[in-house]
């Protein structure tokens, strides 16, 4: 399940529960639908993960998408990892090179 | 279409074992073949996860640094069953291989490179492991190892690099823990894959100039070639279009596991991203000294 809000020129999309593949595509399919919308863009794209109780490898796939949707509209995407599982689950596929990771959404 | 230039000429076609050039294809589901497997537990058995007993029930979950820091969802006993299923067709047997760690020490020694940590050689719970690298090792020529940037290989445990799934830092590569107990198309991507980095170490700084150049002009015209392990193929390319380095190890990777079909692809690019790539091509061609792969 995911919300996404829009504040000032910060995009949130919440992400709770588990990220599983159905969840993944639906995720990525609305960001890059809010992103797609003329006019609709903004300085940054935080992927808040605080709230996600398990992560799947679909999930990861999922960010790269996300990463790739913001950078094409020149949005920087940062994801808030919350639990230091979702944090090594992110880094152990490598993506901390790609992605930059905080661990509270409010330190952005 | 954009045929090879006169400068990218082989003089041999080797071939890797069939575990790796088995990444050239996508990864055959098993999900359909194995009872109860579905496609969401085949991804995350895949990405390294277990189902084990904790008592009365069944819990799903990852090996990131032996278990201690993963999180683990409960599941029916049904999973135990498809994970075993699965596990018998797509991870090496933990059975100990002492002839194959024994061969694999000796072929890296004499190119000068060790096997294991300061603590340990030989780890017997790594069985076929050892195997599967020796015959990697064993399709890529002695002197090739000479001349990259590789001291030392150590196979499980966990490095600097704390949550990784494998790795390359000063002259030794990291197969981790994760790699070891997972699937072998995963051990077999990562070990090559981090060879590159020993390569792209090795490189002069004007050949290294060359290959970013390179990826400029690939990354911009968005013609990357992925394939799937770790992550699915999107992502890697994704993972190669913004890092350098991550592109020159995994061209590394399609040039020695998947070298016909990354000429197949080369060949199918538009004018300026193919030559751009077979001027990358025949960096590779020149660390290996002639030697291309099928």
């Amino acid at each position: 399940m995911h919300s996404i809000t829009r504040q000032g020129g910060k995009l949130t999309a919440l992400v709770r529960g588990r990220l599983n593949r159905e969840e993944a595509d639906t995720l990525v399919r609305d960001v890059e639908s809010i992103l797609r919308e003329p006019g609709a863009t903004g300085r940054k794209l935080i992927v808040d993960m605080s709230r996600v109780e398990y992560l799947s490898s679909s999930g990861l796939g999922a960010l790269v998408r996300m990463f790739r949707a913001a950078n094409d509209v020149k949005m920087e995407m940062v994801v808030c990892c919350g639990k230091a599982e979702i944090r090594s689950l992110i880094e152990i596929a490598g993506l901390d090179k790609l992605i930059k990771l905080i661990d509270l959404p409010d330190s952005e | 279409m954009v045929s090879p230039p006169a400068f990218v000429t082989h003089t041999s076609l080797m071939r890797m074992p069939e575990h790796t050039a088995a990444l050239r294809s996508p990864w055959p589901r098993l999900s359909g073949l194995v009872d109860g497997l579905s496609l969401d537990m085949e991804d995350e058995f895949r990405f390294g996860h277990t189902v084990v007993r904790v008592g009365p029930n069944y819990r799903m979950g990852g090996s990131i640094k032996g278990g201690s820091s993963s999180i683990w969802v409960t599941v029916q006993e049904a999973a135990l069953d498809a994970y075993n299923g699965w596990r018998e067709r797509e991870i090496p047997s933990p059975g100990e291989d002492v002839a194959a760690f024994t061969e694999l020490k000796q072929m890296l020694g004499a190119a000068g490179i060790r096997l294991g940590s300061d603590l340990s050689e030989y780890e017997p719970s790594h069985g076929g492991v050892y195997g599967i690298i020796r015959d990697i090792v064993r399709a890529i020529p002695e002197d090739h190892f000479r001349n990259i940037a590789l001291d030392r290989i150590q196979v499980g445990g966990w490095g600097p690099d704390a949550a990784k799934a494998s790795a390359y830092k000063n002259g030794t590569v990291y197969i981790y823990d994760f790699a070891v107990y997972g699937a072998t198309r995963t051990l077999a991507g990562l070990f090559l894959h981090e060879l590159g980095h020993a390569f792209h170490a090795s490189l002069r700084p004007e050949r290294s100039a060359v290959l970013q150049e390179c990826h400029e002009i690939i990354s911009r015209r968005r013609t990357l070639m992925g394939i799937e392990y770790l992550l699915d193929a999107d992502s890697r390319i994704v993972y190669q279009e913004f890092i350098v380095e991550e592109f020159v190890a995994e061209t590394y990777l399609l040039y020695t596991a998947c070298g016909s079909a990354l000429r197949e692809f080369i060949r199918s690019q538009p004018d300026d991203a193919g030559d751009a790539w077979w001027r990358a091509y025949s960096i590779y061609l020149d660390g290996f000294n002639g030697t291309g792969y099928i």
